[in-house]
């Protein structure tokens, strides 16, 4: 099954180079990982991964990124819609725009977001009126995982947006649909798993987000500590082992979840695949 | 009644989609819009559908001015030439998309819409494929389903782009009979769009020319074949030789020119089957073709030949004929035509 004839010749060469390539980069840096921390007894990892520390870090790292992507997931969409949808002045500017939190570095987009958010800032004097407060706490956390996710969900949803066939909708049109209507069954369910797709890429990097958080959440343990940081302040601490025991822990329910996040994909458009 | 296209134009930017086009469309037809790609025939079947606003004239459907009405509110069926399918959706779920989305007031029961579902799909002959999705079928039986969705909402009109373009020779003359059969069961006023003079003719019963915007003609194959209102109709319905003919007054010179002495030529169009061949000179006029090429197979025998003015022309000619000339390629003939049209003012050329 590995070898099929091809027209295009090499294939031996670029698997092998695929490999390779992928396991220098990927493979034998995480097995490192589980190596590392495979010297702790079953005991001590269950003490460091169930420590009431450890908890808190977990519940706000997968509750932040899942608030932050499900808020793209929205809003990431109306972008994605506009940008597709309407021509207006300086479109090409917007759409630029939005690759910006990619191309930033986190660490200007942690330092401006906590400048703009603290009670002082921009926008935080204003939320401060209301008694909420926007930096060193948990909304800081899910504001900047909000910022780093939102082109993952705006660039997954764009292309697919942009083909969709206008003569779809405007079949549903003749047939009686109201626009609502049509976009409720016709366009939405086409662009479901384009959304979950976009969903997943902004979860996944808002779990491995670290540069922006430590800067608006102010990294208090049991309230604003993201697992990533834990795992930084262990290192630091010279405790490899706790520290690897983490990493390989969040590898885990990472991997786990974006399973489930692509079996849902697949379960969404499966009709598409049956058979054809 | 029917119908009514009063004076509509349409431009996008600085190309004219339409030209003033007036039409009126009877109750019932099954109607042919022809014309080359480009000139403007789907323009005028989505403003009819009101998917396309016309920048001027009104459209009037059963006595009743829609040109301010949404598509949905026009009572019209539309069958687009991608199809259009909702991919998500079964056929069924296809089918009966334009009764589910009715205001609940209006809306057929559950039981009704199965019930009306089921018989479109007979209609359409999918028995086996109700619950399967549009990527799950062949070209024609998505046409199909397309056809049977658009009409699930007993629409007074409708309308086909193309309907038959994106499929392979074979079945789409099946569609074509088939479309046919049904107008006859439903009897919905129909009208298709198609570049395919061929299927124009075979599917529907009245025709509408339209070219670069404007509409050429109107009338039953019939009457747009053997009366063609201008030279473009002439041209691009049915095969036509273009050649130059020695006129009325031969021998005429152009004295004035100091030009080479010879026939006045003018140029002239002839149907291939209204060309003679003789081998003997006919009378007055003559026009004397080498013979290129023969191809003797099918109901008729097709000569090629090269006027003595250099120009190519095809001759149909019966077996019969060519039995009794005996015609070899390269044998000098003369040319006689039968009938000739003439329009007037044009070199229809």
């Amino acid at each position: 099954m590995l070898r099929q004839r091809s027209i295009i010749p090499g294939f031996s060469l670029t698997m092998g180079f695929s490999l390779t390539y992928l396991g220098l980069l990927v493979l034998i840096p995480l097995s490192m990982v589980f190596l590392k921390s495979s010297q702790l007894s079953g005991a001590e990892i269950c003490r460091i991964l169930f420590s009431p520390r450890a908890l808190a870090a977990y519940q706000l790292s997968f509750g932040a990124s899942l608030i932050a992507a499900g808020v793209n997931s929205v809003f990431g969409f109306l972008v994605a819609w506009v940008l597709v949808r309407y021509s207006f002045p300086l479109k090409s500017l917007v759409d630029a725009l939005v690759d910006l939190p990619i191309a930033l570095p986190t660490a200007v987009a942690g330092i401006s977001l906590t400048t703009l958010y603290s009670p002082n800032g921009w926008i935080g004097s204003t939320l401060a009126q209301w008694g909420i407060q926007g930096s060193y706490s948990r909304l800081g956390v899910v504001i900047a995982l909000t910022f780093i996710g939102l082109p993952f969900v705006v660039r997954t949803i764009q292309p697919v947006l942009k083909d969709a066939d206008p003569e779809v909708e405007e079949a549903a049109l003749c047939l009686g649909a109201s626009r609502w209507q049509t976009f409720l069954k016709v366009l939405l369910p086409s662009l479901v798993p384009a959304t979950l797709t976009g969903f997943a890429l902004a979860f996944a990097r808002a779990l491995g987000e670290y540069g922006s958080v430590v800067f608006i959440s102010g990294n208090m343990p049991m309230t604003t500590e993201i697992v990533p940081l834990l795992i930084m302040t262990k290192l630091e601490e010279y405790d490899y082992p706790s520290a690897t025991a983490l990493a390989a822990f969040m590898l885990c329910v990472s991997f786990l979840l974006l399973f489930v996040i692509n079996s849902l994909q697949w379960w969404s458009q499966r009709h598409r695949k049956k058979l054809s | 009644m029917g119908i009514q296209i009063r004076n509509v134009s349409k431009s996008f930017g600085h190309f004219h989609a339409l030209k003033d086009v007036t039409l009126t469309i009877p109750y019932g037809e099954l109607v042919a819009l022809l014309g080359p790609s480009g000139g403007g025939k789907t323009t005028l079947l989505r403003i009819i559908a009101g998917l396309d606003t016309p920048d001027s004239g009104s459209v009037i459907l059963h006595g009743q001015d829609v040109s301010a009405k949404n598509p949905k509110d026009r009572d019209v069926g539309f069958v687009f030439q991608h199809y259009a399918l909702f991919q998500h959706l079964t056929v069924f779920e296809n089918i009966a998309f334009g009764l589910t989305v009715r205001p609940r007031r209006s809306r057929p029961s559950k039981e009704q819409i199965r019930e009306k579902v089921t018989a479109l799909i007979r209609l359409v002959q999918l028995e086996n494929f109700i619950d399967r999705y549009p990527c799950q079928l062949s070209g024609g039986q998505r046409q199909r389903v397309a056809l049977a969705r658009a009409l699930a909402v007993e629409p007074k009109i409708l309308l086909l782009d193309e309907p038959f373009g994106a499929l392979d020779a074979k079945v789409r003359k099946e569609l074509r009979r088939w479309l046919r059969r049904l107008h006859e069961e439903v009897h919905v006023t129909t009208i298709f769009v198609t570049h395919d003079q061929e299927e124009a003719m075979e599917v529907a019963n009245q025709l509408v020319i339209i070219n670069e915007g404007r509409l050429e003609q109107a009338g039953t194959p019939e009457e747009i074949y053997h009366q063609p209102a201008n030279p473009f109709v002439f041209h691009f319905i049915g095969d036509v030789n273009s050649f130059n003919w020695p006129g009325l007054e031969e021998k005429e010179t152009v004295k004035s020119s100091g030009a080479s002495a010879g026939p006045h030529l003018r140029r002239i169009s002839v149907r291939p089957h209204l060309l003679k061949l003789s081998l003997d000179p006919p009378e007055g006029n003559r026009l004397a073709g080498r013979i290129l090429h023969i191809i003797p197979a099918g109901p008729y025998v097709k000569v090629e030949l090269k006027t003595e003015w250099g120009d190519s022309i095809q001759a149909s000619i019966s077996q019969e004929r060519y039995k009794h000339l005996d015609l070899k390629t390269g044998m000098e003939v003369f040319i006689i035509p039968e009938e000739l049209q003439d329009f007037e003012g044009s070199d229809a050329g």
